[in-house]
Order: structure tokens, then C-alpha cells, then sequence
């Protein structure tokens, strides 16, 4: 009866509180958004149903992972309400017993959380079936998909999570501990969850609301058959998860029970003070006469001069107060310490550490207010967190009856907050700095004191101050602490996801500005300029917002609507209105000098418009597609760079030829956007028929029609001039010390497009264009006819810069010269290439060396020559292994070019390689794997000059084996021939590691393979795997063959077909079925050792015995398993015991047998006492669990 | 200028709360300097009255002036001679007194740091809390607690010092204690005291309101408050059973019960007979007088006071 009338009181009074409402609202919203918003896109891109099992169990964990933080006031009010509302002397003395006490309550806090979720079933309910989903994205309705959903995941989920936070309120007495229990729940769902998700089950295990597994089921474990079909199931690493987090939430409650009191924390301390003090007689006496003294007469003064010193007394005291207490300043310090540890994994790059400089580092330990960075997002938490303890504090206390009667005005009191909360965040700077400084001097760098000041104190502190404002304000306006929590978190979400919520201006979105930069090469370059005028406009906001702060600052007890805007009308004083016009004023001044700088003298195109364009061109222009149209053989080039004025002039000639076979009378050039194009005129009369501005498309009719053969001159003139800055920032293309800008950006082309049409499949739905794959089919003939850039140019190119700086152009310099304080270089191609290259200009130095007689060339920043003679030496290898083995390198240089940015920023165009500064800073020698990238890479990047700038693949699917598998292939070679064997062996397992396999094997075969898996990995270790088989010479064969046929660069441009077709010659009769198990079909083995006996039968052999298992199969792109009989050659090796510091043991033996049955027994002798044995020991065939390939061998007795 | 008295004048405030409850209706009260004693029971507007008189609450109608003060719009300028004590006050619980007065000092304008010290030394002597600076607050007893909000408000030396039930938490002693130093603080200034507890005003306040419901029932002068009932008030001791019979014929005022029977005091112009005998009248009966009807400017209300 009693617990009935408690559980009664608690879930009636729940639901008459607004914020039951707003949570249950909030957890509806969230769900319905992420439907509409994320997963209906993914559904219509064809990776799931829209309404398939694990989607529904995705969004519920998401929502799940909000409710965690925003949810917990409903078990905390529950478990310490009392307490809070000093109604325990009533409560707690009541005659009710612990168990009824703490029963009711706890069941009504479990009641008010279920209604609350159930907002996500119905959010997902109105999602899918009231808002007219087209029916082709969903599947059929099953009711199993909710209640899995239901009973799995959101029935446990909520009595964990509630168990919890109740338990830990009730025990601690205080309703934040909730909070603080959601917290703890959240790091280990969403953060310890995804950072262990790949640490085997550990992940799924510590994530109490389950989503990890979902997320990882959902992003890639699952095949797409398994997305659409397959329920949750309460089984493996799930219900162990359940089962644990019951039982961690049983526990809590348990201890609950036991350690609960009907008492208060403080009474014990209380005691020991609370001795009366004696009233001394003489103080009974009536009248004064008793007292001695006189009361002081001194009176308050009130100046500025008072105002300021109250600021910075009650400033001092709000630091204090959120500093000294343990979530202040000692958490800060704490967590500066991890973001110094979580350095240790930034401050590499694929593996390989950097060079400590201060400027990474700053980069790395700071981000803007609109940047999604972990470390950031506590801070902002914390913010917010602060800010209400801080505009609360007084009234919390109690204090404020006094204190708001005090002669202090309102700006003061919101200042001192402001102030304080700043303090608390120059602490937080100081100890990441500090971290920084730390960090960089362990790993033997010297830190640059200067910029971190300025990085920490000048540019990051502003954002740090603007949210603090921000967070202040939505506490005073919203005059609810923990609803003002939720609004902040509602405002920092809008402002984190702005642009995906369509608002991408950056005047519109608080605090946001394009981002500062700074590298060595240039500095912060051009981005302080647009960042500071952003910052400003922000700031001028701020004061307003600290205005309208200011006028509601609540200090009576009047809190309606109404007495507030009454009290704020009454506060508009004088100064008031002077500080609101003038911060109006430059709002609107700012505002508009921004906006006249991203929207008239640029163009702004938010990324809805773009798709838009772009659909429409398709739709406009790709009629011309097939016309006839002429190609591209020679450009000449007068390129006129200003770097200090950002300003580019080019004067240009195209010589076009006619190698149709029809004449050709109409010319339809595609101009680029960010260039004015000018002065387009031919070699004979022509008019113009069209000039699209917007969709960038000119038509020009000849009076004379081209026929077959003939050829034409285009005259244009292109120019370029930065004005101001855009919404994303300046344009980097040309900076004071980096110029870099490549011929298509700038340039115009010939004829239609392609790769301006829409890809993805929803887009193209959405803007009414008819659907096509991504890729284009490898079987589309028409689609070979096109590669990117695939005309061969000859380029002749004169270009003028800065007295002071060095041009990087296409070809052969043939002459440089100086005409006042400009410097001039003439640059012309020995050979045609393809029609893609770039123009660098800045202060570079030069490393240089020679191949034969080809000059190898690098341009670096002055400042980073770590790494130079590693990539001379890796490029002169390169060039002599790959023109022995493929083919004549066609020019006589190549060069390497550095450019600003924290990247690797590899790119191979023809004779020049780009690299950013980040791959000049890489620290080799350093690497623990002992592996050198950098040779690797360039290695990998020389051989694009044969594979992708002699051999340029179609644009079709399995381009990428022709270019990246075959760049891999080639270094592989390199490596080998000129490093030695160990080489290879650590660049095969950098592979391994660095492309990770799929979590699924689903998947299309080689030969029509698009994703970095098999294009980076097994594209390459096929390849490999084949020179074990057939041997490198006839794989490599088989590629000069391909080269032969294909450098010249004609179309119809090459396949994976046609490699395939020269593999397959080159190969004898024996291994086609292998070829086609590796390129045809998406086949796996699975190989297995199951065990290995050895004895010796003489002195120095022994005879071994291998029970070996194998499988073999193939999956499909929809994951359906095929199992295939095993009738395929293996290598089994035997090892000896390894010796000391030694990996592996000697190879006691190794060749390839005949494995043609699940299970085997092999039997082979060797020459000395066998260790482990190993059945595919190069893992030449697709096993992805390779461990259990290897069999420790046991010794048997002597046969005597 | 500073023995310039000035006095406090509410002219026709009221006040309805949102959910419709009307805590003040049409006050007019003139208050000169000196202890003002406003009495009524719990709920009658007294706080009301003084939380708009701290500034910390707004009237829906009317104006008061603190001398050429307008309370109600120039609210910074009340706040630098105000002193106000709250009925309830919660304080930092980790922060010494002497550390938390000094902080009022700050706020109330007295930045010197010599100038400071001296005060806050004063007032903590004054209100007996001297030896007790360096303790934190969270260890104070109700009593203590109330003096230090005591010295607080009487930091800046004010010209309107409201003290709202100050009497209410402390022992025989401090009260006496604190109603020296109020009496001290009115040699120069505006004291309104409000309380439920007659003594309180009849022992040191020269005017006095009686506030029921939101209205005035009484503005006097206390001793001419008194003086006005002089043969007016008739007493009988009387049995329990007895009341509801002598209600229906007499005035009763107070009925309270005195060694197990009941003393009735009845309001009534002549000699009632009925073995009534004639009492020399104080301030409780004003106080009860004026409650129930039978004394006062307003309008006759109807209820009997059981004590």
C-alpha cells in the first residue's frame, strides 16, 4: 500500500513536469531526424532498406546515447528530490521502509524513463510509414524488427541506465550524480565503445546501451543481405553484454539498499560544530549602554572605480568556485594530460612519427567552436556545466535574497561571470599548452613559445570566450538550470551540425568563421584575415548577447515572461542604448563587409545549389556528350603570376585537331568557376551561340565547318584575382609564399563533362535525373572511350613570379630569365602527357640528382630536409627497376614538389609528384616497425608514371588495379631488388595493417573492385601472390605487354580487363583456375593447421606430419556463401626453433603441394629439428584469419 | 547630510501573483524614520511588502518613494542605502564569516581595504559573531546565522533597513541582542520590522501597521493604538464548553488557555456584566482587536484568533 502510494506520488508527479514531456519529445524528434535526415540518404544510395531491422536498432541507439546525458534529472529527482527540497525530515521520518521507500521510487523513475522512450519507436514509426518514404527503399513491415528492438535493446537499456543514475543519486544524496552517471555511461557507450571496438569483444562488452555493436553491424560487419533480413538476437557477445550490464545494475541497486540511510550525509559533521554559543550578559542589558562600541558609520561609495573593483572581487570568487571543486580546474588538468597522450597517435601518420613541431602540434591541439573534436566537445560540456553553476550559484545557496538586494549593478554580475568562466578557460589553455610543451619536448623538439602564446591565447581563447558568453546567456534567459542545459546542448548541436542541417553561411551559424591555419611554408598564410573578420562580427554579436544578458538578468523573484521584458524595459538606461546601437551597428557593418566579400565578390554556392547546377548541366548539356568534337595536342601558355596581389593573368593557346571522322562545326568549351575567361577567339570566324555563366558552358559555331584531320587554334585569356575571401576561407591557390594551381581548375576544356554529373544514386533521384551506377560498368563500352585527362599535350608554358621565388612547371626548364623584379621560366614538355599539371611557385630550395640522364628534382621548403636524400634514393632506384622490368621512363626529369598542408598530399601527375609539408616532416628512423614509408612511397608515387600516366585506365570499375594495385606491385619490385627481401616483407605487412579487411566479405570480384580493400591490399597482394606462383618475370611481362599496348594514351582506354588478358597469356595452364579464383570471383580460403607431429628418422632429419584443414568459397556481393571444392596448389613450410632476437626460426623447407580435400595429412622430411609448421606461409591465397595457418610441431618420441 | 532623516512613503501598491493570489491590495503606509513595526499573521503580504520594498519584487500598481527615492524605478540607487535581512537566507557553507562579510563589504560599495576591516571588526563584535569569524558558515546554528545576516545588513551603514521576522530563530537573548542594535540603527535611519510576534513591536516601535490579507488593517501609533482601547477591553475566566455561548453575545477577541480553563477577552464599549472584568488594555489586543473587526480602519473581519 505504501509502496503503491509512493511509486503512485512519484510517477503522477513526473508526468505533470514539463521536462518528462520535453525529454519524451526530444527522444521523438532525435529519432524521426536521424531517419529523415541520415538514413533515409543511406537507403536510397541502395546500402540497406530503410526500415530494415538493424536500422530501427541504429537510431534507437543513437537516441539511446542523447538520453544517457539529457535524461538522468528523472532517476536523480527521483532518488534525492527530497533531499534537494529539504522535504526528507517529512519523508525520511515517515514510517515507510527502505524497500518501499526506495522501491517506489525507483519504479516510478523506471516508469517516467519508458514513457519517455517510447518517443523513439513512435519518432520511428512517423518517419517511415507518415511521410510518403517512396516504397522502393522499404521492406516489408515486421513486427519482430520493433520488438527485438524493444526487448533487447530499449527495455534493458532503460533499467541499466536508470539503476545506475538512481542508485548513485540516491547514495550520494545529490540529483547531479546522475548526471554524472549518465556521463560515466556515456564515455564507455560512445567513447571506450568506439575506442574498442576493434579490440575484439571488449568493445560490444563495456558499451552498456549497445552501441558499438549496432553501429558496427550496421557500418560494415554485416553483409547487405544480413542489414535487410537479420533481427537482433539475443545471443554471442550481446547477451553477454546484457547479462553483465544487469548485473552491474542489480549490484548497484543492491548496494543501494544496503548502504542507503535514512539520514543526511552532513549531519555527522554538523555535530561536531553546532556547540551554542554563550550569549554574553551584558549584551541582556536594554539600551546602549552595554554595547560598548557604536555601530560604524561608514557609508558605501559608488563610482566606476567601485563598480570595477566589485567585478573583479566577485570575477575572482565565481574562478574560485568552479576552479577549486574537483570538476573544475584538477578535471581540466586532467583532461589537458589525456589529450597530451591521445598526441601520441596524431603525431603520426600511417604509423610513421612526425617531426614534434610546435606548429602540428598547435594545429592538432586546437579547434574552432564549430569543429567536431573530441577534447573540444568536453570543454564546450564543461561550458555549459559551468555556466549554470555559475548563474545559479547565489540562488542555490540561498544567498541570493541578500545578494540580489546588493548595490551591484546587473552588468557587473553577468560580467564577473563571463570573466570567471574566461579565467577558467585561460586555465584549460594553459594546461593544454602546457601538455603540448610536454609532449613536444619528450619526443625531442623545441617548442616555439611565441606561436603557442598566440595559437592558445590569441585565436583559440576567442572561441572559448564566445561559447562561454553564449552558454551564460542561455542560462539566464532560459531561467531553468537543467532545461537550460538542454537548450545549450540543443544550440551547441545546431552549431556543430549547421551545414548538415542546410545552414552553411557562416554569418549565420554563432561563433563560426573559416578556419586559421599555420604551417612553416607559409605561415598562417591568408587565413587570419578572413578568421579575424568573422570574429569580429561574432564578437560585436556577443556584446548584444551580453546586452540582452544583462537586461534579463534575473535578480528578483519575478520570473514570468512578462515582468522580465517589464524589469528588462526599465534597465535600457542610457549607456544600455549606447552599447546596443553601437554593437548593432557593427553587426550590421561587419555583416555586411563579410557578406560583400563571400557573396558579391565571390560567388557563393551553398551545397544544395552546387547539386542543383550540376543536375542541370546534365540535363542541359549532355545531349553534346557524343558529338564530335576536336582534341586537345598542344597548349601554349603565358602565365603571369602576382603572388603579394593574388593575382594570376594567363594568355592561352589551344591547337585542336579534328581526329574524328566527321567534320566538326560547332565548339563547345566548359569554362571554370573562379576565373574570368576572356577573349575567346579561333584561328577562322566563329560565333557565338551560348554562353551559360551559371553552368559554365560556351558554344562557338565555325563559319568553317573542321573537317577530318584538320586542326584549329583557340586563343583565350583566363584570368584569376582573390577577392577578399569566401565563406570557406581564402583561397589558397595564391598565397604570398605558395602558389599552386592546377591546368583543369583554371583552364577551360573541350566539349561535355562527365565528371560533373551527380554520382550518388539519392541525389540523382532527388534532382529528377535518370539513375546509373557510381561507376561506370567495367562491361560499358561506351565507358571506356573516357579517362580523366586522358588527351596527351605537348605544353609550352612561360611563366613570370616574384623576383625572389622559383617556378615548378610541366617539362623541361629550358630558360629562365629576369625582367625587372620579375623572374621568368620557360617550361616545354619533352613528350606529350597527359593533359593534367600543375603551376607551383614559392621560395623553394632544391635537391637535385640524376638517374641516367634524367634530372631528379625536389623542391622543398628550406626548412625541411629531414628526408631528401631517402626519396633521391628511392626515386633513382625506382626509375632504374621500373624502366628494366616495364618500360622507358618517356621524359628526361621528375621532380618532387612541396606544398602547404599537414598531409602526405601525394599526387602523381605526369613528371611532377605534389607532397605536402606533412610528408617533408615525417620521422623514418623513428618508426618502430623499422619500416621506411617514405621510400615506399615514393616508390609507389614514381610508379604512377607508368601505371595511370602511360597506362591511364578507363573511368570504369576496377581502375584502381590498373593505378594503385599496380603502383604497389611495382614498389614491391623496388623494394625487394634494391632494399632486400626484409623490405618487402615489412611493406606487406604495413599493407596489411594500414588497409584494414572489411568487416565483411560481401563484396563484387577484383576485376570490378572500387574500394580502398582491394585496390590498396589485395589488388597488390594478388599481384604478388602471382610472381610467387608463375614467377616475377612473367608477371611482369604480362605488364610491359600491357604498357605496350596502352602508353600512348588513345582510347578505348584500358581495363582490368585487359590486364587481366595479359595475365592470363602469360600464364601457364595450370594456374588459370587460380586467376580466376583471384580477378573473377571474390573467393576465400580458409586454411588451418590443425595439428603437426614430427620424428626424427636419422641424425639431422626428421619427418613431419601436417594435418591440414581447408575451405574454400566464394561470397557475393550480396554476402551469399558459395562453397567450392579445394584443388589448389599451397605452400607448406616447415621452420626450425627460432634463435635468440631472431622472429622466426630457419626455413627448414618450403614448397607448394597439391591440397584438394577439406582435411589432409602432408608428410615431408626436412633437415634439422622442425618447430612450426605453416601451410600458406607468404599468405599468398585471401585467408583473413592467418594465425591459425601455423601449427606448433610436437616432437614424438625416437622410433627405435 | 548625514543626520538628513528621510522617510518612506507607499502609495496604493498592489500585487496579484500569477496563479491569481492577491498578496497586496491598495497599501498606502507612511513611515518615518525610526522603528516601524508592521504585524500580521503568516500569509498576510508582509513579505510581499518587503521583498518590493528590497527592490526584489515589482507591484502591479502604485509607487513608493525613499525620500526623493523612487524605489521602484531607480532601484540601483535604493540598493546603495538599503539593508535588508530576509525572512530565509541560505550562505556559502565553505566560507568563513569574516571572509563572506568582507565580500558583502565589497558589494555595498566600501572597496577600502582599511575602511573594510573596520567595518566588518565592528559588525562582527556588534553582533556577537567576533569569535567566531574564522569558522565556516556551513557550521553556524540558526542563530548565528541570523546575526551574521544582521551584520550584513546593517553593512553601509543604511538609511532603509527591512528586516523581515528577524526575531523569529533566536534565542531569548540574541533577540534581545539584536532588537539594541536595531533601535540603534533607527536613532538615523527608516527600520521597518515586520513580525508576527507583538512584543516585538511593542517593545520598540513608535508606529506600527497591522497587515491582514494584503490590507492595512491599522496605522497607529503604537502606544496611541493602546491608549484607544483603554476601557474598552473586558476579560473573563471561563470554561472551555462556554466559548461558543459567550460568541454569540459578546465581541470575543481572544480566547487563550491559562491553567486549564480559558481567559476570554471580549472588545466592548460598556460593561458587558456577566462577571466581566475591565483589563487594562496592550498591544496583543490591538493586534487582536483590530484582526477581528472590532478596532481599525477596514472593514469588520469575522474570524476568532485560538491561541
Amino acid at each position: 500500500m505504501k509502496f503503491q502510494k509512493i511509486f503512485h506520488l512519484e510517477f503522477t508527479y513526473g508526468l505533470r513536469n514539463v521536462t518528462t514531456w520535453l525529454y519524451f519529445l526530444v527522444q521523438l524528434v532525435l529519432a524521426f531526424l536521424w531517419m529523415i535526415g541520415n538514413y533515409i540518404h543511406d537507403a536510397r544510395d541502395g546500402y540497406f532498406m530503410v526500415n530494415a531491422p538493424i536500422v530501427i536498432g541504429a537510431v534507437t541507439v543513437l537516441c539511446m546515447v542523447v538520453w544517457l546525458l539529457i535524461g538522468a534529472s528523472v532517476a536523480g529527482d527521483a532518488a534525492a528530490r527530497d533531499v534537494e527540497t529539504r522535504m526528507y525530515s517529512l519523508t525520511y521520518t515517515a514510517p515507510a521502509s527502505k524497500a518501499e521507500y526506495l522501491g517506489g521510487r525507483f519504479l516510478g523513475a523506471l516508469g517516467l524513463n519508458f514513457i519517455i522512450l517510447l518517443g523513439i519507436p513512435l519518432g520511428l514509426l512517423i518517419s517511415l510509414y507518415f511521410t510518403g518514404i517512396e516504397p522502393e527503399i522499404m521492406g516489408p513491415f515486421r513486427l519482430g524488427a520493433y520488438s527485438t528492438t524493444f526487448f533487447y535493446l530499449i527495455l534493458p537499456n532503460m533499467f541499466i541506465v536508470t539503476a545506475i543514475q538512481f542508485s548513485l543519486s540516491a547514495l550520494t544524496k545529490r540529483s547531479m550524480a546522475s548526471y554524472l552517471g549518465g556521463a560515466i555511461l556515456f564515455v564507455a557507450a560512445f567513447i571506450l565503445g568506439q575506442v574498442l571496438q576493434n579490440k575484439g569483444i571488449w568493445g560490444n562488452l563495456i558499451d552498456p546501451v549497445g552501441f558499438t555493436p549496432i553501429q558496427s553491424q550496421l557500418s560494415n560487419e554485416w553483409s547487405p543481405l544480413e542489414k535487410n533480413t537479420r533481427l537482433l538476437a539475443l545471443e554471442g557477445t550481446l547477451l553477454l553484454n546484457r547479462l553483465l550490464w544487469l548485473a552491474i545494475a542489480l549490484g548497484m541497486l543492491a548496494l543501494t539498499y544496503f548502504r542507503f540511510g535514512f539520514t543526511l550525509p552532513e549531519t555527522g559533521q554538523k555535530r561536531k560544530q553546532s556547540i551554542q554559543p554563550e550569549t554574553p550578559a551584558t549584551s541582556l542589558t536594554r539600551g546602549n549602554g552595554g554595547l560598548g562600541k557604536a555601530l560604524p558609520q561608514l557609508k558605501g561609495m559608488f563610482s566606476l572605480a567601485t563598480h570595477l573593483r566589485q567585478l573583479r572581487l566577485l570575477t575572482w570568487k565565481g574562478f574560485l568556485q568552479i576552479g577549486k571543486s574537483f570538476t573544475g580546474l584538477p578535471l581540466l588538468a586532467a583532461i589537458a594530460v589525456m589529450a597530451s597522450f591521445a598526441l601520441e597517435g596524431n603525431l603520426k601518420a600511417k604509423g610513421v612519427p612526425l617531426l614534434p613541431k610546435t606548429d602540428h602540434l598547435l594545429n592538432l591541439l586546437t579547434a574552432s567552436i564549430t569543429e567536431i573534436d573530441f577534447f573540444y566537445m568536453v570543454i564546450a560540456l564543461l561550458t555549459v556545466y559551468y555556466a549554470g553553476e555559475l548563474v545559479w550559484r547565489e540562488r542555490e545557496s540561498g544567498l541570493s535574497e541578500i545578494a540580489h538586494a546588493t548595490p551591484v549593478p546587473e552588468w557587473v554580475l553577468f560580467m564577473s561571470k563571463l570573466l570567471a568562466l574566461g579565467l577558467v578557460m585561460v586555465g584549460w589553455l594553459a594546461f593544454l599548452m602546457s601538455a603540448g610543451i610536454v609532449a613536444q619536448l619528450v619526443r625531442g623538439g623545441s617548442p616555439g613559445i611565441r606561436l603557442y602564446l598566440q595559437g592558445f591565447f590569441g585565436l583559440q581563447l576567442v572561441d572559448c570566450l564566445l561559447f562561454a558568453l553564449l552558454a551564460l546567456f542561455v542560462h539566464v534567459l532560459v531561467n531553468q538550470k537543467f532545461v537550460a542545459h538542454l537548450v545549450a546542448l540543443l544550440v551547441y548541436g545546431f552549431i556543430l551540425f549547421a551545414p548538415s542541417l542546410g545552414v552553411e553561411h557562416k554569418l549565420l551559424v554563432y561563433g563560426a568563421s573559416p578556419k586559421w591555419s599555420y604551417t612553416d611554408m607559409v605561415g598562417y598564410g591568408i587565413s587570419l584575415v578572413p578568421w579575424l573578420w568573422f570574429k569580429l562580427y561574432w564578437v560585436a554579436w556577443a556584446l548584444l548577447v551580453g546586452v540582452a544578458a544583462k537586461l534579463l538578468w534575473v535578480r528578483s523573484r519575478e520570473g514570468s515572461v512578462k515582468s522580465r521584458f517589464h524589469l528588462a524595459g526599465r534597465r535600457f538606461t542610457r549607456s544600455t542604448a549606447s552599447v546596443t546601437f553601437v554593437s548593432a551597428g557593427l553587426v550590421l557593418t561587419l555583416g555586411s563587409f563579410i557578406f560583400y566579400n563571400t557573396n558579391v565578390l565571390n560567388d557563393y554556392t551553398s551545397a544544395s545549389e552546387s547539386l542543383e547546377e550540376r543536375a542541370e548541366y546534365e540535363k542541359r548539356y549532355r545531349q553534346y556528350k557524343h558529338r564530335p568534337q576536336p582534341l586537345l595536342t598542344n597548349t601554349r601558355l603565358h602565365v603571369e603570376i602576382y603572388p603579394e596581389q593574388r593575382q594570376v593573368d594567363i594568355r592561352a593557346i589551344y591547337f585542336l585537331v579534328n581526329s574524328t571522322k566527321s567534320t566538326i562545326d560547332t565548339i563547345h568549351l566548359a569554362t571554370t568557376p573562379g576565373v574570368q575567361t576572356t577573349k575567346v577567339t579561333f584561328d577562322r570566324p566563329a560565333t557565338k551561340l551560348l554562353a551559360d555563366e551559371r553552368l559554365r558552358h560556351q558554344m562557338y559555331a565555325l563559319s568553317a565547318p573542321l573537317r577530318p584531320g584538320d586542326s584549329l587554334q583557340l586563343h583565350f585569356e583566363a584570368h584569376y584575382k582573390t577577392q577578399g575571401f569566401t565563406n570557406s576561407g581564402a583561397d589558397v591557390s595564391v598565397m604570398a609564399n605558395s602558389t599552386n594551381f592546377r591546368n583543369y581548375e583554371w583552364l577551360p576544356s573541350i566539349g561535355y563533362q562527365d565528371y560533373r554529373e551527380l554520382d550518388d544514386a539519392g541525389s540523382r533521384k532527388e534532382y529528377g535525373l535518370s539513375p546509373r551506377p557510381i561507376t561506370a560498368s567495367l562491361y560499358d563500352e561506351k565507358a571506356r572511350l573516357t579517362a580523366p585527362f586522358a588527351e596527351r599535350v605537348s605544353v609550352d608554358a612561360v611563366v613570370g613570379t616574384n623576383g625572389n621565388q622559383t617556378v615548378v612547371g610541366p617539362g623541361e626548364l629550358r630558360r629562365t630569365w629576369t625582367k625587372g623584379n620579375r623572374k621568368y621560366f620557360h617550361y616545354v614538355t619533352d613528350a606529350p602527357i597527359r593533359n593534367e599539371y600543375n603551376f607551383f611557385s614559392a621560395k623553394y630550395a632544391v635537391h637535385e640528382k640524376r638517374w641516367e640522364d634524367v634530372v631528379i628534382q625536389i623542391y622543398y621548403d628550406p626548412g625541411q630536409k629531414e628526408n631528401l636524400e631517402r626519396m633521391m634514393k628511392s626515386v633513382q632506384a625506382s626509375l632504374e627497376y621500373y624502366t628494366h622490368q616495364f618500360g622507358p621512363y618517356p621524359h628526361r626529369q621528375i621532380r618532387f614538389v612541396s606544398y602547404p598542408g599537414y598531409g602526405f598530399g601525394n599526387h602523381a601527375a605526369p613528371i611532377n609528384i605534389t607532397a605536402q609539408e606533412g610528408f617533408f616532416i615525417l620521422n623514418p628512423e623513428k618508426d618502430e616497425r623499422g619500416f621506411d614509408l617514405i621510400t615506399a612511397v615514393v616508390a609507389h608515387e614514381v610508379a604512377h608514371q607508368w601505371w595511370g600516366n602511360q597506362v591511364d585506365p578507363a573511368l570504369v570499375e576496377g581502375s584502381g588495379l590498373l593505378s594503385e594495385s599496380l603502383a604497389w606491385y611495382s614498389a614491391m619490385g623496388v623494394l625487394e631488388k634494391h632494399y632486400g627481401p626484409a623490405h618487402l616483407q615489412k611493406l606487406l605487412s604495413f599493407l596489411r595493417e594500414e588497409y584494414k579487411v572489411p568487416k565483411t566479405k560481401a563484396s563484387v570480384p577484383l576485376l570490378q573492385a572500387t574500394d580502398w580493400y582491394h585496390n590498396y591490399r589485395k589488388g597488390p597482394m594478388v599481384l604478388y601472390a602471382l610472381s610467387r606462383y608463375m614467377g616475377k618475370d612473367r608477371v611482369n611481362g604480362a605488364l610491359r605487354s600491357l604498357l605496350k599496348k596502352h602508353a600512348l594514351g588513345k582510347p578505348p582506354f584500358p581495363t582490368s580487363l585487359d590486364l587481366y588478358r595479359e595475365l592470363k597469356t602469360a600464364a601457364p595452364d595450370s594456374l588459370q583456375p587460380l586467376l580466376h579464383d583471384f580477378f573473377e570471383k571474390n573467393t576465400f580460403w580458409e586454411l588451418k593447421t590443425e595439428q603437426a607431429t614430427a620424428r626424427q628418422v636419422e641424425s639431422g632429419k626428421w619427418q613431419v606430419t601436417l594435418d591440414v584443414q581447408a575451405r574454400k568459397f566464394i561470397v557475393d556481393s550480396v554476402g551469399v556463401e558459395t562453397v567450392l571444392q579445394m584443388n589448389d596448389w599451397v605452400e607448406i613450410g616447415v621452420l626450425g626453433p627460432s634463435e635468440e632476437g631472431q622472429e622466426s626460426g630457419r626455413v627448414l623447407y618450403q614448397q607448394k603441394h597439391l591440397i584438394n580435400s577439406a582435411k589432409q595429412r602432408i608428410i615431408v622430411e626436412v633437415p634439422g629439428k622442425p618447430a612450426r609448421t605453416d601451410i600458406d606461409p607468404n599468405n599468398l591465397l585471401i585467408d583473413w584469419d592467418m594465425k591459425d595457418n601455423i601449427g606448433e610441431v610436437k616432437l614424438e618420441k625416437r622410433a627405435q | 547630510m548625514e543626520s538628513q532623516k528621510i522617510s518612506l512613503s507607499i502609495r496604493n501598491v498592489s500585487k496579484t501573483y500569477a496563479n491569481g493570489v492577491q498578496a497586496l491590495s491598495n497599501i498606502n503606509l507612511d513611515i518615518p524614520p525610526g522603528m516601524y513595526g508592521l504585524l500580521g499573521p503568516n500569509g498576510a503580504g508582509k513579505s510581499t511588502l518587503m521583498r518590493t520594498l528590497a527592490t526584489l519584487q515589482e507591484p502591479n500598481e502604485g509607487s513608493i518613494h525613499l525620500g526623493d527615492i523612487d524605489v521602484l524605478r531607480q532601484k540601483e540607487e535604493v540598493r546603495q542605502t538599503l539593508g535588508y535581512l530576509p525572512q530565509e537566507f541560505g550562505v556559502y557553507p565553505k566560507v568563513s564569516a569574516e571572509e563572506m562579510l568582507d565580500y558583502f563589504a565589497v558589494l555595498k560599495g566600501i572597496t577600502q581595504r582599511a575602511s573594510r576591516k573596520e567595518v566588518t571588526e565592528g559588525l562582527l563584535k556588534q553582533t556577537n559573531l567576533w569569535d567566531r569569524r574564522k569558522q565556516k558558515l556551513g557550521g553556524f546554528s540558526g542563530g548565528m546565522k541570523q546575526r551574521f545576516g544582521v551584520a550584513v545588513a546593517l553593512l553601509g551603514n543604511p538609511k532603509l533597513l527591512i528586516v523581515d521576522e528577524p526575531t523569529a530563530g533566536l534565542d531569548p537573548a540574541e533577540r534581545v541582542r539584536f532588537l539594541n542594535l536595531l533601535s540603534e540603527v533607527a536613532e538615523n535611519s527608516v527600520v521597518l520590522l515586520s513580525t508576527h510576534i507583538v512584543e516585538d513591536v511593542s517593545e520598540l516601535c513608535t508606529n506600527m501597521a497591522i497587515i491582514n490579507k494584503g490590507q492595512i488593517l491599522l496605522q497607529a501609533n503604537t502606544q496611541q493604538a493602546v491608549a484607544n482601547l483603554e476601557g474598552k477591553i473586558w476579560r473573563k475566566l471561563t470554561d472551555k464548553n462556554t466559548l461558543p455561548a459567550l460568541e454569540q453575545e459578546h465581541q470575543v477577541i481572544s480566547a487563550k488557555l491559562l491553567s486549564g480553563r480559558t481567559m476570554v477577552h471580549i472588545h466592548s464599549g460598556e460593561n458587558p456584566g456577566n462577571r466581566f472584568e475591565l483589563v487594562e488594555p496592550d498591544l496583543e489586543d490591538v493586534y487582536f482587536a483590530t484582526m477581528t473587526g472590532c478596532y481599525g480602519q477596514s472593514q469588520k473581519v469575522k474570524e476568532v484568533v485560538q491561541l
